[in-house]
């Protein structure tokens, strides 16, 4: 029994309407970067005598957003990989071993999503030195280690909940077979987990992507991502609306391809063990 | 199928990402062997030479000029390899401390006279001296100068760019229309406002959602109700915030306030404010000399200098008190532990230098603390103007922003509590604000 | 009470019972995970608790190896921290973002959810538009906003004008109006405290960059909703507002749950938002507890507060972990 044509009609109209206003801001923006500004100050819905140009994207590119984009993927793309990777090897453990002090590790773990970063970022600075972290390259190393380690709870939160749904039963049979836990994990868990591991990938990715704080305390000049390029539009007597708008519509589209193609994961995947509740 | 298309588009993103690794890696092999492939032969200096660091928060056109600035530096010494680090404004002051604490500061650093004196009373910075008694002797600096980039008496800083405040921007035209002149007492500046307001008009444009537009108002009229002594005795404690001048400076302000200030001062920031001013929103914004970039940055870039847009200066408010200029600007200053101590002052020396100076200033929107640039180098009109105002002569008394000259929490107390205050214009509230604050901090 | 420590004893045995080829495996398969966890997490927070029973500052951080520089206080921090006015501000405003927040993000995201669902074709296009904001940091969504919010050339200024409806009422405690979204829009009296509306403009902006969270955990809640379920009630003749009422709702109450943990989590945190658009201002209108830890350990340089930050840190992570416990309970007790 489909809902009546009417109703259709106006759930669509209705719908449209609301997501429209929910674009405006990102119009905002983009119309401000597209635009030149003594344009905008009269109001970007204002189209009269308007120019388009793609100048503000070529002058915030030129003005040191091009020397971020290489790192910014070496740090997304790894700091990603070492996550998932990592949250889902000890995933498995809390979720499918028994062992000591479990219940603090979780514990612990979880605590990461609640406690503010910018204070751990105080002691974190002269540990960075001890450890030998700040130099060369090695700094995307560390880099990659804290975003790990902040991400740890997020990682065991989320993957666990995927995990918990793999039936008991298809575990067992495999135990029977004589399969250790590393081919369980290996050829049985992540198979069947993927879908919840690509969207902890994205979640991962837009947090990692969208860092500043970490990447200006920890990082020299030529390792810095692009929010730091970002944030250094910024002036105290000159607003740059323009620059930073383009600059700000160039850094979403990164995330936004990445969250497009794998829309259909993210979505279906994504707490799937919670909602059973 | 889907999921090929998955694998198509990272491997598209791992291939830009490739891409861009190749081309970092030939930039910056650019830069780093400078060193190497310069011919060693007639440099002036042969002792000056390896790794430098210098950090900066200026961006756009601003930091364009600095890069000329630097230039300048690197062909008088080739054998020193500068390299720039670009740090987000509003991050500048975490960023340098936490680096400087952890041992790892930069060689050279922007810094303002707050923060200065935090990180010389840490021993974090060197002592200028020598640099300092060549500029007194030589004139290009005035002891009121000196005294703004010292801590304690020991000079630590380097002037570099210079900034005149209490100019009002106004447009000669819509001025001319009312049938007012310029005032020159402060009587004439009321009745002029008086004028403004009779004729249904807005007197000011004032941007207080961010918050410094206010210390903007507040600090000159300090100077000018209280004098150079009181505004300098908050600065280093000596002046407590219940000292008469101070309250009756906030007095003339809350009474200022009251008449002649609009009703949104804190819905608009400070772009916001000087753009509105420019489209006829309101005849003036008390505001630095650096207006005259943003003018044209900002709003509009066809205006003239000087014909589209000028300024007069805040008239004193006492006839018979002494001249004081207020004014504030960038400094430099250098890491005491700088492995390249030799480099480092002479990029310091080189900074507070009239040639370097001049560079920026021929670009506009710069006012050259050193008295040895010319005045004929600026742009245009409003900055010859600015500069002529910079103390200069020994006998002015200068006076230095003075949140930014306090810094820390003294500063961002007062910052939110003037926006209170433009609320309710309660002298006794922000002066009781202020006291307990300073009492607190300074113990 | 006396069940949970029952059940909290025999989860003890039962891990202490653990093999030791167990235990090892497990800490094999653990191993890379925590290493980094310990490394560049556990450690340095553990070093900001200590730091906090001690007086210092940025310009010289607490050094646990250095105690020839401690300035022990005991738990003075602690102390003027719960006696400060200034704390007491933030935590109301805090409070407002803890109880609005979490509330319009979770009502909102379900009922698009919902809706979206119940559309034939089309709904990950209509999805999208919701969920696109999450891409933009949150920090560019601040900006974003004061471009909304301005009271020259903003979207909402504008429509206000246009539509008419610039109005300003004064009802003794209550005081609201339609423009100055980011200085005055308007102040709840309590009498005993004030809640200041400009905080709901910042919330605005944060929950227009966070619903699309909550879009995406209903949507895969949704998913998760059984076809027979649905079909049966059809069946039985309920029309579209019982099956949503009776069926969905109950069935989205795990996403539910995970979606205002999360929301009430970045509520508590927030801070790039307010931060960019009005840091705290005008006045302390809009400070909150992370606005303010990071003024105290990061702008009051020259009165050492970072101790008081990393004391306001640990009071929040306390109240939320405690705040959360149930809900970590039964985190930790699945995770077996």
């Amino acid at each position: 029994m489909r809902p009546r044509r009417f109703t259709t009609g106006a759930l669509y109209t209705g719908l449209a309407a609301l997501s429209l206003l929910w674009l405006v801001p990102v119009m905002t923006a983009f119309m401000i970067s597209i635009r030149p500004l003594d344009e905008i100050r009269g109001g970007w819905w204002n189209f009269e005598g308007a120019t388009f140009t793609l100048a503000n994207y070529v002058r915030a590119w030129d003005q040191g957003l091009s020397s971020f984009a290489f790192n910014t993927f070496v740090i997304s793309l790894g700091s990603v990989a070492v996550t998932v990777a990592a949250g889902a090897l000890a995933t498995y453990a809390l979720v499918h071993l028994t062992f000591r002090f479990k219940k603090l590790w979780f514990f612990l773990l979880i605590t990461t999503m609640i406690v503010p970063i910018q204070l751990i970022l105080i002691p974190l600075l002269p540990w960075f030195r001890t450890l030998g972290l700040d130099e060369g390259a090695w700094q995307l190393v560390g880099i990659v280690l804290v975003h790990t380690g902040f991400g740890a709870g997020w990682a065991v939160f989320m993957l666990s909940s995927f995990f918990r749904q793999i039936p008991k039963e298809m575990l067992e049979a495999g135990t029977i077979d004589g399969a250790g836990h590393w081919d369980q994990f290996r050829r049985l868990v992540l198979p069947l987990a993927a879908p919840g591991l690509v969207s902890f990938a994205i979640i991962n990715f837009i947090f990692v992507w969208n860092d500043l704080l970490l990447a200006l305390t920890l990082l020299q000049r030529d390792y810095q991502p692009i929010q730091v390029g970002l944030a250094n539009l910024q002036s105290p007597h000159l607003a740059q609306q323009d620059l930073v708008s383009a600059g700000a519509i160039m850094a979403i589209l990164p995330p936004l391809l990445l969250f497009a193609s794998l829309n259909r994961y993210y979505v279906r995947g994504l707490f799937g063990g919670g909602t059973k509740g | 199928m889907r999921t090929r298309r998955t694998i198509g588009i990272l491997a598209v993103i791992i291939a830009i990402a490739a891409c861009g690794a190749n081309g970092t890696t030939t930039t910056e092999a650019d830069p780093a062997p400078g060193t190497d492939t310069t011919p060693p032969t007639d440099t002036p200096s042969p002792d000056i030479a390896g790794e430098l660091s210098i950090v900066h928060a200026w961006t756009g056109s601003e930091q364009e000029a600095l890069e000329a600035v630097l230039e300048g530096f690197e062909t008088t010494y080739p054998d020193v390899s500068l390299e720039r680090v670009q740090v987000p404004f509003g991050e500048l002051t975490a960023q340098l401390t936490q680096q400087f604490a952890a041992g790892s500061g930069p060689d050279v650093t922007v810094a303002l006279p707050g923060l200065i004196r935090l990180f010389a009373a840490e021993g974090f910075l060197m002592p200028l001296d020598d640099l300092w008694a060549t500029w007194l002797a030589d004139g290009s600096y005035t002891e009121a100068l000196a005294a703004i980039a010292s801590a304690d008496g020991t000079p630590y800083g380097v002037w570099f760019k210079g900034n005149v405040n209490a100019l009002i921007w106004y447009t000669p035209a819509r001025l001319e229309a009312l049938g007012v002149e310029v005032p020159t007492t402060w009587v004439e500046f009321t009745d002029v406002l008086d004028a403004i307001q009779a004729a249904g008009e807005e007197p000011f444009a004032i941007g207080g959602a961010d918050q410094w537009p206010l210390t903007q108002w507040w600090d000159p009229i300090l100077a000018r109700v209280g004098g150079a002594e009181v505004f300098n005795g908050l600065v280093d404690g000596s002046v407590p915030w219940d000292d008469p001048g101070v309250v009756e400076s906030f007095e003339v302000f809350g009474q200022f306030i009251a008449d002649y200030f609009p009703g949104d001062v804190l819905d608009r920031g400070f772009v916001e404010a000087t753009c509105a001013r420019v489209d006829g929103a309101a005849q003036f914004q008390n505001q630095g000399a650096f207006i005259n970039l943003v003018v044209r940055g900002e709003c509009d870039d066809s205006l003239v200098p000087g014909e589209d847009y000028a300024f007069f200066l805040m008239p004193k408010y006492d006839e018979a008190a002494e001249e004081v200029q207020f004014v504030s600007g960038d400094l430099f200053a250098v890491n005491a532990d700088t492995p390249n101590p030799d480099a480092a002052l002479a990029l310091a020396e080189y900074l507070g230098s009239a040639e370097a100076q001049s560079i920026w200033a021929e670009r506009g929107g710069f006012v050259a603390p050193n008295t040895g640039v010319p005045v004929d180098v600026y742009p245009d009109v409003n900055d010859q103007a600015a500069a002529a105002l910079w103390p200069a002569d020994p006998s002015v008394a200068a006076v230095y922003d003075l949140d930014d000259f306090i810094g820390g929490e003294i500063q961002t107390v007062l910052r939110e509590a003037l926006q209170q205050f433009v609320r309710d214009q309660d002298v006794a509230a922000i002066v009781a604000t202020m006291v307990e604050v300073d009492e607190r901090v300074r113990g | 009470m006396t069940v949970a420590r029952q059940e909290a004893r025999l989860d003890e045995r039962a891990t202490r019972s653990a093999r030791p080829a167990g235990n090892r495996l497990a800490y094999a398969f653990l191993a890379p995970l925590l290493v980094a966890f310990v490394l560049f997490y556990l450690w340095p927070a553990f070093n900001t608790l200590g730091s906090s029973f001690f007086r210092w500052g940025l310009l010289r951080p607490w050094d646990l190896f250095s105690p020839s520089q401690w300035d022990f206080v005991g738990i003075q921090n602690y102390l003027d921290t719960l006696t400060s006015p200034r704390f007491w501000n933030a935590v109301v405003n805090t409070l407002i973002w803890l109880v609005v927040f979490p509330v319009m993000v979770t009502v909102a995201s379900m009922f698009l959810s919902i809706l979206i669902w119940q559309v034939p074709r089309g709904g990950s296009v209509l999805r999208a538009a919701f969920v696109l904001p999450m891409a933009i940091s949150l920090a560019a969504a601040g900006v974003i906003w004061t471009f909304m919010y301005n009271p020259d050339f903003g979207v909402l200024t504008r429509f206000v004008q246009w539509a008419g409806i610039d109005f300003s009422i004064d009802l003794g405690p209550i005081a609201f109006r339609t423009r100055d979204w980011l200085s005055d829009p308007g102040v709840i009296d309590l009498g005993f405290s004030q809640i200041r509306l400009v905080n709901l403009s910042l919330i605005v902006a944060g929950f227009w960059a966070f619903t699309g969270f909550g879009v995406i955990t209903f949507t895969a809640g949704l998913t998760a909703v059984p076809d027979e379920l649905l079909e049966a009630a059809r069946v039985d003749g309920a029309h579209p507002g019982q099956l949503v009422r009776h069926i969905l709702i109950p069935q989205l109450r795990g996403a539910m749950i995970v979606v205002a943990t999360i929301s009430v989590i970045f509520a508590l945190r927030t801070f790039d938002v307010v931060w960019v658009i009005t840091q705290g201002g005008p006045a302390q209108d809009s400070e909150v507890l992370a606005v303010l830890l990071w003024k105290q350990a990061f702008v009051f340089l020259d009165s050492p507060q970072a101790g008081l930050a990393t004391a306001v840190a640990i009071i929040m992570s306390a109240v939320l972990i405690g705040g959360a416990w149930p809900y970590l309970r039964d985190l930790t007790k699945d995770a077996r």
